[in-house]
């Protein structure tokens, strides 16, 4: 046999062409059916995270309701919903777990982890594929609560305080999370510092400059004797569940990217706002003689885009007064409810 | 005066066969990377629009007063979505309970005039 022979090489390139072409054609099919395979595991992870995400969203929904029938609860009941009603049930056998379904193929379940915690564990499942399970376990926590209760209705048409309300989108009742509240000096005719180190509330400014808050403050009591800047703009930061009490003006000077946060802030003669300032779940109370006569005191309501509750007085509110009510909840009243140290598992 | 070797080649019959098979053997491998990569086009086009469907429950979850707890059948509108996609978002009572909405988003882009589509469920507590 000479290798000079070329006879039946059609049959060699032929050979080696369908050689070449299967390998890459089944070198793209691998790569394709991977990919496919990852699509559709994405996919499923991603509805099964959703479901379960969706256990936590039921009980942030229905927490009062939850809470108040946990007395039945004890270590691995199951939350079941029977006509409407939500109810904990021992449930032994792994066929009786009660899912509940919605969408096309997607289910959860909420079962109770620890019941002295208050803690539950969300399973999420895409019925399609069954094997992918995604869980989350999350805690049921009771704030402490101060309930205030703003009585203002004697002088909505003096004021108009129907616009203040709208305009900011706080309501005349609302609910702000704090563990302390200000004890009020009736001789002093002002709000008292009120210092807890284990809350860190610990904040006290007297010299009689004026201030810049220039980042975040979270859980401190703020006393400002004098005009206070709140200066946040491009730090993405927060003023959270604090206090902050002035004695001059405010002005706050932030962005969308920064918060305020179920927070107090009391003022004495009027705030203003530069940007757009996202103040969620704060009550902002404002008091003093002139307030009124500030030309752009009323600038201020329309360019905070704000979640917040605005008391505006000519005097100074404080408990008992009229228009100032803060009502502590009593033994066995529920408050609001919050979800806590929530963790993929 | 002979510079080249004498060589026997390929015959025109044997070129013939082989660019015969060649082409059909191109053409059947042909479909099969057209098929791969159209599916390819899929499954980045679906990836992306779980991406956009998360996004859009992120931003319900920010935003929950975009779900109206009064309607049986509440829409939202969403014009943040750039182009091939849509996105349709409806929310409902999740059974009976006055807290909670069944939101379906539901992604939409065509591909090769043929409508595709990603849907996300979530439940998500009211305002």
């Amino acid at each position: 046999m000479s290798l000079k022979n070329e006879e039946g090489m059609t049959l060699v390139m032929v050979i080696i062409l369908i050689v070449v072409g299967s390998i890459l054609v089944t070198t793209l099919l691998a790569a394709v059916r991977t990919h496919m395979n990852t699509a559709v595991h994405e996919e499923s992870m991603s509805q099964a995270f959703y479901a379960a995400d969706s256990g936590v969203e039921l009980v942030r929904g229905n927490s009062k309701e939850i809470f108040e029938k946990f007395d039945e609860a004890e270590d691995n009941f199951y939350l079941e919903e029977k006509n409407n009603e939500l109810n904990f049930h021992d449930i032994n056998s792994k066929d009786n777990i009660p899912w509940f379904n919605f969408g096309d193929e997607v289910k959860f379940s909420i079962k109770v982890l620890d019941s002295e915690e208050i803690i539950f564990l969300s399973k999420g499942k895409h019925t399609i594929n069954e094997k992918i399970l995604k869980e989350i376990e999350f805690k049921l926590v009771p704030v402490p609560s101060f309930v205030n209760t703003f009585n203002l209705t004697d002088r909505t048409e003096e004021y108009d305080y129907e616009d203040h309300f709208s305009l900011l989108g706080g309501s005349y009742e609302d609910q702000i999370h704090l563990t302390s509240w200000p004890d009020f000096d009736e001789d002093e005719n002002f709000w008292e510092p009120y210092f807890d180190e284990e809350l860190n509330f610990d904040e006290h400014f007297e010299n009689g400059d004026d201030y810049t808050i220039d980042e975040g403050i979270y859980e401190e009591y703020r006393l400002y004797d004098n005009s206070l800047d709140i200066n946040l703009q491009g730090t993405n930061e927060k003023i959270q569940d604090s206090i902050i009490i002035v004695d001059g003006h405010i002005n706050i000077n932030m962005s969308d990217k920064e918060e305020i946060k179920n927070s107090i802030i009391i003022v004495k003669d009027y705030i203003l706002v530069e940007g757009t300032a996202t103040i969620n779940d704060t009550l902002l109370l404002i008091y003093g003689d002139e307030i009124y006569d500030h030309g752009s005191h009323t600038g201020f309501l329309t360019d905070a885009g704000a979640e917040a509750t605005i008391i505006i007085s000519e005097v100074l509110p404080k408990p008992g007064f009229d228009e100032f009510i803060i009502t502590e909840l009593g033994e066995g009243e529920i408050g609001d409810l919050a979800l806590e140290h929530w963790q993929q598992k | 005066m002979c510079f080249f070797k004498k060589e026997e080649g390929f015959t025109l019959l044997e070129i013939m066969v082989t660019l015969v098979l060649g082409v059909i053997l191109f053409l059947a491998f042909s479909r099969v990377f057209v098929f791969g990569l159209q599916s390819e086009a899929y499954i980045d086009n679906k990836l992306q629009a779980k991406s956009i469907a998360s996004d859009i429950v992120e931003y319900i979850r920010q935003n929950r007063n975009l779900l109206d707890n009064t309607e049986e059948k509440n829409e939202i509108e969403w014009n943040d979505v750039e182009e091939p996609f849509e996105a349709e978002i409806i929310d409902k009572p999740y059974n009976s309970n006055n807290h909670l909405r069944e939101v379906t988003i539901k992604i939409i882009w065509q591909e090769r005039g043929n409508e595709k589509n990603y849907i996300l469920y979530a439940l998500l507590a009211g305002d």
